[in-house]
């Protein structure tokens, strides 16, 4: 596995790579190219029954496929090991899609697959620093303080910028990169603003559905800058919300299956 | 709304969701939402081979699966730290009304009337995006 990793992102750093040469080396990994389909095929995205890794190169396109065959590792140890991060993950991916189409955002796909890894550092703090990642736990529920606010207490980094640190060091584009940065903080973020400011209202979502468990007990607030950068009003609020409850109830079985095949 | 299997669906319960072939999930719907089941279309939609309907409200109670109460104050502890907030106070309110929805406070709990009624029958037989029952079902509360 690690071997295709490498041979993939050292792909990805070429920028004219073509969707054939991808296609064929994601293909040519069975595990690798099951995984992706998975995911491919998992709510995030609502298409149903892609079968084959080039129509999905088709459909979402070479970042997106390249981002989920870069990830489908760190989401297989997060559906093993931190199962309520991986739910929240997967909800936070159909939730950003909701506020994509809703709304009629560009590269909804790629806005989708953002949400989907915006937590991928703290799977990376818990493989690397399994001690301090139970300390951050016990912080933030003895303290009451953001999983956030404790990474920095104790890491001096946190686990967003570990993520952006990760998807760089995949040479994934900036557009991915941007939103896992800044989800937390979204003033921050620059040529991709309103991705981010999309994969932080769907954080919040999801949060506020109690769907999942990010690590972080408590709802953060819906920053005013991804409001308006949105053009969020309270009736489009209540519209998503609701979608998004429909939603997660697929998602939860989705999450559910996944479990029974890992198992069986 | 709750998703379950079809071995613990039973007659009076009402589909939220439009019913799909599991070898054709694409294809037309073979029971609109809306509608009440019976026996006969239970036993129709197992031998099509439907593994799972989802229901309205939430009919089957699942072990560990929290109550009304559980959930409202799981609620109010999540969003204790943005009470100063008009935005996130009215998203917590949206988040209420949906946990009194998927509880089924509003509709769709299994209902106690007869649950073999000739409903049923000619449901399977209209097959796709039967929706005129939906209000007769809910009406039926």
């Amino acid at each position: 596995m690690p071997g295709i990793i490498n041979r993939l992102s050292r792909l990805s750093e070429n920028n004219r790579v073509t969707v054939q040469e991808m296609s064929r080396l994601v293909a040519s990994d069975q595990v690798l190219s099951a995984r992706v389909l998975r995911l491919v095929n998992s709510p995030s995205y609502g298409f149903y029954r892609v079968a084959t890794i080039s129509n999905a190169m088709i459909l979402l396109g070479v970042d997106v496929v390249k981002s989920l065959a870069l990830s489908s590792s760190i989401f297989e140890m997060m559906e093993r090991h931190i199962l309520g991060l991986w739910e929240h993950s997967l909800g936070t991916g159909v939730a950003a899609n909701i506020i994509a189409r809703r709304l009629g955002l560009a590269e909804c796909e790629e806005i989708s697959t953002a949400a989907l890894i915006h937590d991928i550092g703290k799977v990376i703090i818990k493989i690397k620093f399994d001690d301090e990642y139970r300390q951050i736990q016990e912080m933030v529920e003895r303290d009451g303080i953001d999983a956030r606010e404790a990474e920095l207490r104790l890491l001096a980094v946190d686990h967003a910028e570990v993520g952006e640190i990760l998807a760089n060091s995949w040479h994934l584009p900036e557009k991915l990169v941007e939103p896992v940065t800044h989800h937390h903080d979204v003033a921050k973020s620059g040529d991709h603003q309103i991705k981010t400011a999309a994969v932080h209202l769907a954080d919040v979502l999801v949060k506020a559905n109690g769907f999942g468990s990010s690590g972080d007990p408590f709802v953060s607030p819906i920053q005013e800058i991804a409001w308006e950068r949105l053009g969020m009003t309270d009736e489009l609020l209540e519209e998503i919300a609701g979608e998004l409850d429909e939603k997660l109830v697929e998602v939860r079985n989705f999450s559910l299956e996944m479990q029974s095949s890992n198992g069986g | 709304m709750q998703l379950i299997p079809i071995s613990l669906a039973a007659p009076g319960m009402v589909l939220c969701r439009e019913v799909r072939r599991s070898d054709n999930p694409d294809g037309p719907p073979i029971c609109g939402r809306g509608v009440e089941l019976t026996a006969s279309l239970l036993e129709r939609l197992r031998r099509m081979g439907v593994e799972t309907v989802f229901v309205e409200g939430r009919p089957v109670h699942v072990e560990g699966e929290a109550t009304l109460e559980e959930m409202l104050a799981a609620l109010e502890l999540r969003f204790r730290k943005v009470e100063a907030d008009p935005r996130m106070q009215r998203l917590k309110e949206i988040c209420r009304g949906l946990i009194h929805k998927s509880m089924g406070d509003d509709c769709g709990r299994q209902k106690s009337g007869n649950p073999a009624d000739s409903q049923g029958d000619q449901v399977a037989a209209d097959i796709a995006g039967d929706h005129q029952q939906t209000e007769q079902a809910v009406g039926k509360q």
